[in-house]
């Protein structure tokens, strides 16, 4: 590993400090990717601000209508939590499919937007779910804050404080992942605003994306659903090692059916 | 740049004070500063789990984790686990159950082992997808599960 400074400052304030004195900084919170990527020189930051000492980046709060996911909370801390898994069963079972335990138990919410990998699992469920990132200085609604491959709306010096989602019992996660890393080969989300279908995609394009044509219809229209006459043509869908995009097409309109019908699921 | 700064990790039940480089990987540390060489280095990549130690009683891969991220937490090694003559029980199941051949990656099978025990996982399914991240190329798993499963079964 090449060399770099390492700072473990214990306020948001004093991070952001340090991040704005800094030559090409960047902030630690679980190192899941960062480390990795570090260690093959994808990235080389000068200064590391581990951010794992900041209370008010942690926990999981429920209020009224909503669940607050602190954005230090691990994928495994998502995946067991009881709140989480009667308030929003398919973000609970999303968590438990990311990479492998090992990962699951260091990971964090706010480090997989943050990096805003186009395959990462998290994703999908803060479009489809609508939801909230607080920062220290504003509030960013899903859909803007994903703007493309490894590309968010922050501010290199911002720091992601908490995800807010909408509690949606009915919501179910499914994904084709790669073997090698669980990354998603097609990751899908699904959830229903009152009688609203909300359905967003992961790992088939530059960046998440909602299915225009199915959201905003009704669980009866798409019981009945003809998924495989849906138009892709306007999606630029991916072609890698993993998949062509017409195999990723083709699993996108095959899954289709199954990830409705865990949705309406009653658990 | 890079001055080495102190730390104090708990390691193997002993808190042992260390002043180290930041870029020292706790993998590093456990080997070549601590002479643990149970924990094995199999990829490098963050993907085989050879290097699998427990954080304040949690897997982790000690290749992708600076010591430094560690300071004031626990982390236990297989040199913790058993002694050669007397075998911990996950050991035992192990070795009753020929869940190795070459060796090399059991060390942190047997750490996944024990959070599979202590995360309350019974069928053959859940330990399946509870060894996503260890790798083995030998075994073929087969035994592997099936010591698992005999170690989940031992009080």
């Amino acid at each position: 590993m090449y060399k770099f400074r390492y700072h473990k400052p214990s306020s948001l304030k004093e991070s952001i400090s340090l991040f704005k004195e800094k030559e090409f900084p960047k902030y630690l919170s679980g190192g899941m990717t960062l480390i990795p990527s570090m260690k093959q020189l994808l990235s080389s930051p000068t200064d590391l601000i581990d951010i794992q000492n900041i209370e008010e980046l942690k926990g999981i709060h429920k209020t009224e209508n909503t669940i607050i996911v602190g954005a230090l909370t691990t994928h495994n801390e998502v995946a067991n939590s009881s709140i989480i898994k009667k308030n929003i069963r398919g973000l609970s079972y999303l968590a438990s499919k990311i990479a492998d335990n090992a990962v699951r138990n260091c990971g964090t919410i706010g480090g997989s937007i943050c990096n805003a990998d186009p395959a990462a699992d998290y994703p999908a469920a803060l479009l489809s779910l609508n939801a909230i990132v607080t920062t220290n200085i504003r509030e960013i609604s899903a859909k803007d804050f994903f703007v493309d491959m490894f590309e968010t709306k922050l501010e290199s010096y911002e720091i992601v404080k908490s995800v807010t989602f909408p509690i949606k019992p009915k919501s179910y996660y499914l994904k084709i992942s790669s073997q090698a890393s669980k990354y998603a080969i097609v990751g899908m989300f699904g959830s229903f605003d009152k009688d609203k279908a909300s359905i967003s995609i992961t790992g088939a394009a530059n960046k998440v994306f909602y299915l225009q044509d199915v959201n905003n219809q009704s669980p009866d229209k798409l019981k009945d659903y003809d998924f495989q006459k849906l138009d892709l043509s306007e999606i630029n869908i991916n072609s890698d090692i993993h998949a062509s995009a017409e195999y990723r097409s083709s699993i996108i309109k095959n899954m289709l059916p199954k990830l409705i019908n865990n949705v309406l699921k009653d658990e | 740049m890079s001055d080495k700064i102190s730390i104090v990790i708990n390691i193997n039940n002993k808190n042992v004070k260390l002043n180290i480089e930041p870029r020292l990987l706790l993998v590093d540390l456990l080997r070549n500063s601590l002479e643990l060489k149970g924990t094995h280095i199999g990829c490098d990549t963050s993907q085989c789990g050879s290097c699998m130690v427990l954080m304040n009683e949690k897997c982790v891969k000690s290749c992708s984790i600076l010591a430094i991220q560690c300071d004031k937490k626990s982390i236990k090694t297989i040199e913790s686990i058993g002694k050669e003559n007397n075998l911990s029980n996950v050991q035992k199941a192990f070795k009753e159950n020929h869940g190795l051949q070459c060796g090399f990656c059991t060390p942190g099978f047997i750490m996944t082992a024990i959070e599979c025990k202590k995360n309350n996982i019974s069928t053959e399914k859940e330990i399946r997808d509870f060894l996503d991240g260890n790798f083995c190329r030998c075994t073929g798993y087969q035994n592997i599960v099936k010591s698992i499963s005999y170690f989940l079964k031992m009080s």
